[in-house]
Parts: structure tokens; C-alpha cells; sequence
């Protein structure tokens, strides 16, 4: 009974996937001038200072604990706004990038392996990073901590960064 | 002739037509080179197909065409998963990562696949060598529809898409071993289904597969050729700045 459980829900779970695949789909980027036009102008600075640790510390030493609930979901409301757009800028640089391989130079064939390399890894990054806002949502005053495989995931990052530099 | 015979003979064609015209438009596009696997695949299926037309059944040489081409299309079907991984993962040790964790998983979507083969009661009698083939066959969809759920959920989730051809290589595929997947559930396992149903629903759902395939193969993709990448991409510093918000919720 318990395999014939999980054979229908694998069953089903893969034509869900399979139905929103097809579904899918980014803003049409057909050339530089629809980058131009489409792309989300966001700043960087303010998405760090929105998550910054010791301003939530700071925040929450001021703050009544319900005022600063409401505070930080408002924050992290703002927080997870600018990852969904940052997430479009990746999903149509990479459109873009695809349309640039397709001219056949190799010098610029590798800077779109490169590009499209950093857009993966910033959407697994935006991933990851949605979950923690919301858990953060759920619990804004709690201060959770995940188990340490940063060292892990930072021999990751050299070593990528190691291939690019060799790469170029 | 009377309908069941029709729908049938239909079912058998129309995806032979289709494959016809894929492997075809591999040709003249030159995805042969790009698709090996899965042209194969498609050439295999063709052919098989395509002969037992014209083989008398039941006959030995009737079992032997179709159950080594059933064999070798499971086979190539599994195959075409990593190779629609090589087209959609650029070459980074990142993602030779990911890339290793997919194996990873697929190794344990095989142990649980042997395991529900040996585990699982057949029927007795004549008919358990049939049976158990049905029952292999239906592990190797569950290792399949395992794997293309990671392949598909990593495509959408990389906003992949744009991968036009790998899209629809993994949908078709997705599609059929989901359903053919369930039809051998509830044939050989739960006995709900007959095997008349059962030869007729697998090849409806390898049918869906086929209208994926020949839409996303045959139909042209318009694109324009973009002279050079846009200047001032913040990616990389974006990519810092999350990484570094998810570093703040580890341990030290």
C-alpha cells in the first residue's frame, strides 16, 4: 500500500511539474533594446541595509515586540518584492545571453557560460534566501539559526571563482 | 474492422508519424549532433514500431522485437535525463554540484524502484513472467518519473525554459512515464485495470508525449541574433549580497 502511495504521488507530482513547465515563461527578450526596457532598476545597498542583522537588532531594541513585528514583516514584504525582481533581471539575462551565444564567437560564447553560471547560482541563491524570509515572516522576533555548512558552501564559491578566473 | 481495432491501429500510427517527422527535422536542423540520445531514441522506437507492423502476432520473433525494444527505449529514456542536464546546466564546478546531486538522487530513486520490484506479489500462474516484466517496467517509470521531476523542478525553478528543445524532450518524457507509471500501478499491482485498458492507455499516453515532442521539435523557434551583452549587470554583486543574507543564518 505504501509503494503504491508513493508511486501515485510521484505520478502526480510529475505531471504538476510537467504542467508548469509548459506553462512557464519569462518576458520575451528579443534584443539589448527589450533589456533596456524591461529590466528592474534595483539597488543593491538598499536590499542590504533592508536584512541587515544589526539593524533588526537595533530596530528591535527600540520597538515595542508587536510594533516591531509588524516592522519586519513590512521589511521582509519589501525583501522578498526585490528578490522577485531580481529573479526576472537573471531569468531574462539569461534569455538575453542565449541570444548572444547564438552569434558564434567564442570569446563572447564563454562570457554567456560565465553570465548564465552567476544566474544560476543567484536563483539557488534567491531560493534559499526566500525561504529564510519566510520563515523570518512567520517568526520575526525569534533569531534561528540553520547548522554551520557554510564552510562547504564557501570551498563551493572559491572554487568557482577559482574556474573563472582561470577561464578567463 | 470495428472501433476498438480503430483506435488501436490510430494509436499505434499517429506517434510513428510523428517520430517519422521528428527524427526528419533533427536531420535538417542539425539537432542530431546536439540530441544523440534522444534521435536515437526516437530512431529505435520508429523502427521497432515500425516492424512490428508487418510481424506476425503472437510469434517468438513478435516478443523478441518488441521486448528488447521495450529494453533498450527504457534504457535510452533514462539516458536522455542526463543528457538534457548537459544542455541546460552550463559547464561550472557549481554545476558539476548540481549536476552530482542528481546522481545522487537517482541512485536512491533506483534502490526504491529494485526494492518495490522484489517486494511487490505478482499473480500466479501462466502469466507471472508477464506480470513481472509489467512490474519492471513499472519501476523503471518510477525511476524515470523521479528523475525528470528534479530535471523539470530545476528547469523551472533556473527559469530554464528558454531551452526550447530540452523543454519539450522533458515534458513528453515526463508526461508519458507519469502516466504510464499509474497504468501499470493499477494494472499489476492493484488489478483495477484490465490489460486491454492497460494496452490501450499506455499507448494514449505515449501518444501525448509524441504531440510534446513534435511540437516543441517541428515547430520554428524565431530568434534574432544579439550583437553583444548588456554592460553593467549587477548579478554578481546581487549574488553576493543574497549569499551573504543567507550566511547570516548559519551557525558559527
Amino acid at each position: 500500500m505504501v509503494s503504491t502511495l508513493v508511486i501515485f504521488a510521484v505520478a502526480t507530482l510529475a505531471l504538476v511539474f510537467v504542467y508548469g513547465l509548459l506553462r512557464s515563461g519569462y518576458p520575451e527578450i528579443r534584443n539589448g533594446r527589450d533589456w533596456d526596457e524591461k529590466k528592474h532598476e534595483i539597488d543593491v545597498q538598499i536590499f542590504r541595509i533592508l536584512l541587515d542583522r544589526n539593524e533588526e537588532l537595533q530596530l528591535q531594541s527600540f520597538l515595542s515586540q508587536d510594533q516591531f513585528a509588524a516592522f519586519q514583516r513590512r521589511r521582509i514584504h519589501l525583501g522578498l518584492r526585490m528578490l522577485r525582481l531580481v529573479d526576472e533581471n537573471a531569468g531574462m539575462l539569461m534569455e538575453l545571453g542565449r541570444l548572444v551565444k547564438m552569434k558564434g564567437d567564442p570569446a563572447l560564447a564563454l562570457k554567456v557560460d560565465e553570465l548564465i553560471a552567476t544566474a544560476l547560482q543567484l536563483r539557488l541563491n534567491l531560493f534559499l534566501a526566500r525561504l529564510c524570509l519566510y520563515v523570518k515572516w512567520l517568526f520575526p522576533s525569534a533569531t534561528v539559526s540553520l547548522p554551520a555548512f557554510e564552510m562547504r558552501y564557501q570551498q563551493l564559491l572559491d572554487s568557482m571563482q577559482g574556474a573563472s578566473s582561470v577561464a578567463a | 474492422m470495428n472501433f476498438s481495432y480503430l483506435v488501436t491501429m490510430t494509436l499505434w500510427v499517429l506517434p510513428l508519424a510523428l517520430q517519422a517527422l521528428i527524427a526528419l527535422v533533427m536531420l535538417r536542423r542539425k539537432l542530431v549532433t546536439s540530441f544523440p540520445i534522444f534521435f536515437s531514441y526516437t530512431v529505435l522506437v520508429l523502427s521497432g514500431e515500425t516492424a512490428l507492423l508487418f510481424v506476425k502476432n503472437p510469434s517468438n520473433s513478435y516478443a523478441l522485437v518488441y521486448w528488447s525494444q521495450e529494453a533498450f527505449a527504457v534504457l535510452l529514456g533514462l539516458a536522455v535525463i542526463f543528457e538534457i542536464l548537459g544542455h541546460i546546466l552550463p559547464p561550472s564546478p557549481f554545476m558539476g554540484f548540481v549536476s552530482k546531486s542528481i546522481w545522487i538522487f537517482g541512485a536512491i530513486a533506483a534502490v526504491a524502484a529494485l526494492l518495490m520490484l522484489v517486494l511487490t506479489n505478482g499473480s500466479q500462474g501462466a502469466d507471472r513472467i508477464v506480470e513481472f516484466i509489467i512490474l519492471a517496467e513499472r519501476s523503471a517509470r518510477f525511476l524515470q518519473a523521479c528523475l525528470f521531476i528534479v530535471v523539470i523542478a530545476l528547469m523551472s525553478r533556473l527559469g530554464l525554459t528558454w531551452h526550447h528543445y530540452s523543454v519539450g524532450i522533458a515534458a513528453g518524457f515526463g508526461i508519458y512515464s507519469a502516466l504510464a507509471l499509474t497504468a501499470f500501478e493499477l494494472h499489476a499491482h492493484l488489478h483495477f485495470m484490465s490489460y486491454k485498458t492497460l494496452a490501450l492507455l499506455n499507448p494514449a499516453a505515449y501518444n501525448v508525449a509524441a504531440l510534446i515532442w513534435a511540437f516543441y521539435i517541428v515547430r520554428p523557434w524565431p530568434a534574432t541574433v544579439v550583437e553583444h551583452l548588456p554592460h553593467g549587470t549587477n548579478l554578481a554583486e546581487w549574488n553576493e549580497a543574497v549569499g551573504g543574507y543567507i550566511n547570516q543564518w548559519y551557525r558559527r
